[in-house]
């Protein structure tokens, strides 16, 4: 195994470390994000029992869900409190990452 | 750039056979060896979804037993309502479904710059990427006169197993009338509700068997865990069966009886016909054998990818790790599984896996049909290397108890199936 490229190329390191923080830190990566859905909903958003499957979902009804969560219009005792953690655009990445199945689980 | 695998491709259209006899063999490059050690809810996660995101990754897990037994359901079997056998997760789906290999041994010791790890059997395992999620061990010189000895006739019950069996076996021995004495420790801790949980599914046993027994908790803490939330289920469902004592009123805890049954406080003595002491916790001895723990007793981590900020090309998730402010979770180790196998996935193949994202999402039962829940979801600091939660939160006050205890039915199986199957 060969060490990542970061370590033999130390003046990466050195310029990253010098450069300024953009204005919006980068946001988790979709399949990142996506990854915390599954402790409930199921590896890859395929759950058992009542709670919902958000594999294959329209994209459409799953961001409607995620943001009427998020907003309080629609109430649930437990999705309101879990929307609130995530930003608008991650809703839009988990809706589309569980729609189209997503690259990876 | 060309990643990894389409690099691999490439070499093998031109014919893997040119390669033979080289001294150095890029094939090998695409089977990275990750030992993952500790099969529980950390562990058997990582191993899963490593071989999920690179099938090609040389996977193997390293437990002492031949199958988990889970933390989460063992305050049922003290209820009465599940038994013990029913929280076995074994790693046949591991092995093969997902074709990791599943090594039964104990891991006796970690040689981080010869990246071995060393086994009871003799046995060395080689690594380039460790991850261990050991779990806990206990203090046992934290509480005078409660050690390891100790143990064996005032039951902890915080790692499931004989010391479920036996705590069970002594509530059902108790007469009616009887006390039974919990005592809460400080935090950090594994399962920070899981002592209310306790005290609440112990009452639903008494109520029904023994009505005029009682619950008390002596707490290390003058608040705790969804305390508004259990304070409220305890009035409805087990008035006057199950007492909290804060810290403020008592103090800690100065010694334990454990044959006369009697804890001493500062200020106070309590007898009990059953005691069940939790007692102050650390990184399982593994971790601190291998150089991972700082003074606290827990291993400092990188939240970006749980690698240890103490030796490089090691990665500690679940109990055994920082992670503040997450707590010591089931939940938690799994969600930290996931991110830590993403991360050691894309930077194997030279690319960034971006910032974190984590989940917990805790329910505890007072009744079969009766729970509530806390959660948090968490990113990456303002200063990169420490986690903050962007939202938590508890079950509204007023919200259907029975929808919860639903939904937490629901869990045990899918997070069963998202780590172990
Ligand atoms: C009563 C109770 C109820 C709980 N309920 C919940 C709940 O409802 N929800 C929730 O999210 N969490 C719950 N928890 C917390 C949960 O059990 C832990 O947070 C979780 O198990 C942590 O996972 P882990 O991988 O860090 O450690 P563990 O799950 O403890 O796994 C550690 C594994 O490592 C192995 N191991 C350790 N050292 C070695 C070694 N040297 N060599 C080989 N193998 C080794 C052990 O055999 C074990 O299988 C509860 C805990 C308790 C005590």
């Amino acid at each position: 195994m060969i060490p990542p490229i970061r370590s033999i190329v130390p003046g990466v390191l050195i310029a990253a470390a010098i450069v300024p923080l953009p204005a919006a830190a980068a946001r988790p990566a979709p399949a990142t994000l996506a990854l915390g859905c599954s402790g409930c909903h199921g590896t890859g958003g395929k759950p058992q029992g009542i709670t919902p499957v958000l594999a294959g979902k329209p994209e459409g009804e799953l961001l409607r869900s995620l943001r009427d969560f998020k907003s309080g219009r629609r109430k649930s005792s437990i999705m309101n409190r879990i929307a609130a953690g995530y930003q608008d655009s991650d809703l839009v990445e988990l809706a589309h990452h569980f729609a189209t199945g997503g690259s990876e689980p | 750039m060309m990643d990894r695998r389409r690099f691999l491709a490439g070499l093998a259209a031109a014919g893997a056979g040119t390669l033979a006899g080289c001294s150095f063999n890029p094939l090998n490059w695409g089977n990275a060896k990750v030992v993952v050690i500790g099969g529980g809810y950390g562990g058997a996660t990582a191993a899963k979804y490593l071989k999920l995101l690179d099938p090609s990754l040389d996977v193997t897990l390293v437990d002492k037993r031949n199958s988990h037994l889970s933390c989460p359901g063992s305050n049922e079997v003290l209820a009465g309502w599940r038994e013990l056998e029913s929280l076995h997760r074994d790693f046949r789906r591991l092995r093969k479904a997902y074709d990791i290999r599943v090594i039964q041994a104990e891991v006796e010791a970690i040689d981080g710059v010869k990246r071995r790890v060393r086994l009871n059997t003799k046995d060395k395992l080689e690594y380039d990427r460790l991850v261990i999620s050991p779990g806990i061990d206990f203090r046992w010189k934290a509480i005078d006169g409660y050690g390891r000895a100790a143990s064996l006739k005032a039951p902890h019950a915080w790692i499931a197993g004989e010391q479920t069996k036996l705590l069970h076996k002594q509530l059902k021995a108790m007469d009616d009338g009887g006390v039974v004495l919990i005592t809460a420790p400080a935090n950090p801790y594994r399962c920070p509700p899981g002592p209310y949980e306790r005290a609440s599914l112990i009452a639903a046993y008494l109520k029904r068997y023994k009505p005029r027994s009682k619950v008390i908790i002596l707490d290390a803490k003058t608040q705790f865990s969804k305390q508004k939330l259990f304070l409220k289920g305890w009035q409805e469902l087990y008035p006057g069966m199950v007492e909290w004592v804060s810290s403020e009123k008592e103090g800690q805890i100065d010694h334990v009886d454990v044959i006369r049954k009697i804890v001493q406080t500062e200020f106070n003595e309590h007898r009990a016909n059953v005691l069940n002491i939790i007692p102050p916790q650390r990184a399982a001895s593994i971790a601190s054998k291998a150089g991972l723990t700082d003074a606290s007793g827990w291993c400092p981590v990188d939240p970006a990818n749980f690698a240890s900020t103490r030796v490089p090309h090691i990665h500690v998730i679940g109990d055994a790790c920082i992670a503040t402010p997450m707590p010591k979770s089931a939940f938690a180790a799994n969600s930290q599984a996931k991110v830590c196998a993403r991360a050691i996935v894309e930077d194997l193949q030279e690319r960034d896996p971006g910032p974190p994202s984590l989940v917990n999402h805790c329910y505890s039962f007072l009744a079969p049909d009766y729970a509530i829940s806390i959660s948090g979801i968490y990113e990456l600091g303002r200063k990169g290397h420490e986690l903050m939660a962007t939202a938590t939160g508890e079950t509204p006050l007023d919200a259907d108890r029975r929808q919860e205890a639903r939904f937490a039915r629901d869990w045990q199986t899918n997070i069963r199936a998202d780590t172990f199957e």
